[in-house]
């Protein structure tokens, strides 16, 4: 039998066709066994259904009811409206905003560039640059013209730090590319930095020599308790407590052209700085001050 | 309470009964009036049970879905859309929480208790004072049976609120979530998977 038929067959006997229909269809299933057949079983469901609609009394209440919404701790209050869907994703980008407008309005506590002023015979000579998040100076001076340093152009220099220096001021040895070197007295001013031990090592320390035409390489490593001039000279500077920064006879060894300079703890009264030792050279060039 | 009163005796003075339909209640159901939920529950618990036993072919499982029927109603309450009529919403319910159970339970069931079912049909059936055809009536109606409950919870469904409980086709269309021709076609199919399972059940019969 086609499925059409059954199904045509099937809504004639639950009586879900029109009364002309059904006459049709009636006829029809008349002429063909398998669909009086067909159509005798599906109105045998149809009326055993019916009888299925008896059902055995319930004995729900509403103390039952009740107590099953108790048991689960189910609390119907008058619930929040559902957020839109627009608004369960707009509020990603909105955060977003709202922490980049923090980001960049927050005070700046990262690197910060700070002034450093070498002074030789009470003139500028040059003006550096100091990484204050990392505690490394690159100065990057590949050469310092006297002229320039001694210009106006350099920014002002606080009185303290750009004064003629006394004889005892601290000392830092620096040597040129060539092997020259030259002593000489100075003192470096540091803005800016939060850190008291990197403020005290660097408000009281001269950090460059650098005479006409001579190329100075300068850098300092904060990060330890010593003040590095990689190039030729590394300065080892004593801790704030005054004790000498703990380095070892071998670590400096393995350094073949550095120079260890210790900086005292004295400092001077009008200048605040230190005086300077030269601790071991490995090219017997004394460097004291 | 005063005021509502007062409004539903105006209600009533007026023939209309707008404070007492479902909408009503589920909306101070919503605002906390939890008397007004039991309104609900007392309206239609029979209809949702009538419907759960079809299903279940078990007054305690009936009982049960129904309960959770309407624990679920309650805890949804917000989600209930005012344009839907709440016994198509809470049918719905119990048709998702009967194909849930049948799912759960479907490997659980033992020919045991298969077994068992059956020696209690035989000792507790044919209680008519006619006993040859009252157990001709109950063997189609146990065929029946046992026929509609092998069949799936889609399929049987559709039999219970067409066939059974005699639901209109829109009706029904709202409480699967299709359409009108979607329920119809619905019906159509599960009769047809009826017939097959129950043919070889009433062959004598037919013949």
């Amino acid at each position: 039998m086609k499925r059409r038929l059954e199904d045509d067959l099937a809504r004639l006997a639950f009586g879900d066709v029109s009364p002309e229909v059904a006459a049709k269809l009636e006829q029809s299933a008349q002429l063909d066994p398998d669909a009086v057949k067909t159509l005798a079983t599906y109105r045998t469901i149809r009326d055993g259904l019916k009888t299925l609609g008896e059902v055995p009394e319930e004995q729900l209440s509403k103390e039952r009811l009740r107590e099953a919404i108790l048991s689960r701790g189910i609390k119907h209050e008058q619930e929040v409206e559902a957020p839109t869907r627009w608004t369960q994703w707009l509020w990603l980008p909105a955060m977003a905003c709202v922490a980049g407008l923090v980001f960049v309005n927050l005070p700046k506590t990262g690197p910060k560039e700070t002034q450093v002023v070498a002074m030789t015979d009470g003139k500028t000579l040059s003006k550096l640059h100091v990484d204050e998040g990392a505690f490394r100076l690159k100065p990057e001076i590949s050469s310092v013209d006297k002229s320039v340093a001694n210009s106006a152009v350099v920014p002002p220099v606080p009185a303290a730090t750009s004064a003629p220096l006394p004889a005892q001021a601290n000392t830092v040895a620096l040597s040129d590319s060539r092997g020259s070197r030259e002593r000489t007295r100075g003192t470096a001013s540091r803005h800016g930095n939060r850190d008291g031990f990197m403020q005290a090592a660097w408000e009281r320390t001269v950090q460059s020599l650098v005479k006409d035409g001579l190329t100075a390489n300068v850098s300092f490593s904060g990060s330890s308790d010593y003040v590095a001039m990689n190039g030729s000279r590394t300065a080892a500077k004593k801790k704030a407590s005054g004790s000498v920064a703990p380095m070892s006879r071998d670590a400096m060894a393995d350094k073949s052209d550095t120079t260890y300079v210790e900086i005292g703890s004295g400092q001077d009264a009008e200048t605040g700085s230190r005086p300077a030792q030269e601790l071991e050279s490995t090219n017997n060039d004394p460097t004291s001050g | 309470m005063v005021e509502r009163s007062l409004l539903r005796l105006g209600a009533s003075v007026s023939g209309r009964v707008e404070l007492d339909t479902d909408g009503s209640l589920v909306k101070r159901a919503r605002e906390g009036e939890y008397g007004a939920f039991e309104e609900l529950f007392e309206r239609h618990r029979t209809l949702v049970y009538r419907f759960a036993y079809q299903m279940t072919n078990s007054r305690d499982d009936a009982e049960d879905v129904v309960q959770e029927a309407f624990v679920r109603a309650y805890q949804n309450l917000h989600r209930y859309r005012d344009e839907a009529k709440f016994t198509t919403w809470i049918l719905r319910i119990v048709s998702n929480l009967c194909t849930d159970r049948a799912r759960s339970s479907h490997r659980r069931t033992s020919l045991e208790q298969q077994e068992a079912a059956g020696a209690l049909d035989w000792m507790t059936i044919g209680t008519y004072d006619d006993p040859v055809s009252n157990l001709e009536e109950d063997r189609r109606k146990v065929a029946l049976r046992k026929a509609l409950a092998a069949l799936p919870v889609h399929h049987r469904s559709v039999i219970v609120l067409r066939d059974i409980e005699e639901k209109e086709y829109p009706e029904i269309a709202g409480i699967l979530g299709c359409t009108v021709g979607g329920a119809k076609l619905r019906v159509l199919r599960a009769r047809r998977a009826l017939k097959e399972r129950i043919t070889p059940l009433l062959g004598e019969e037919l013949k």
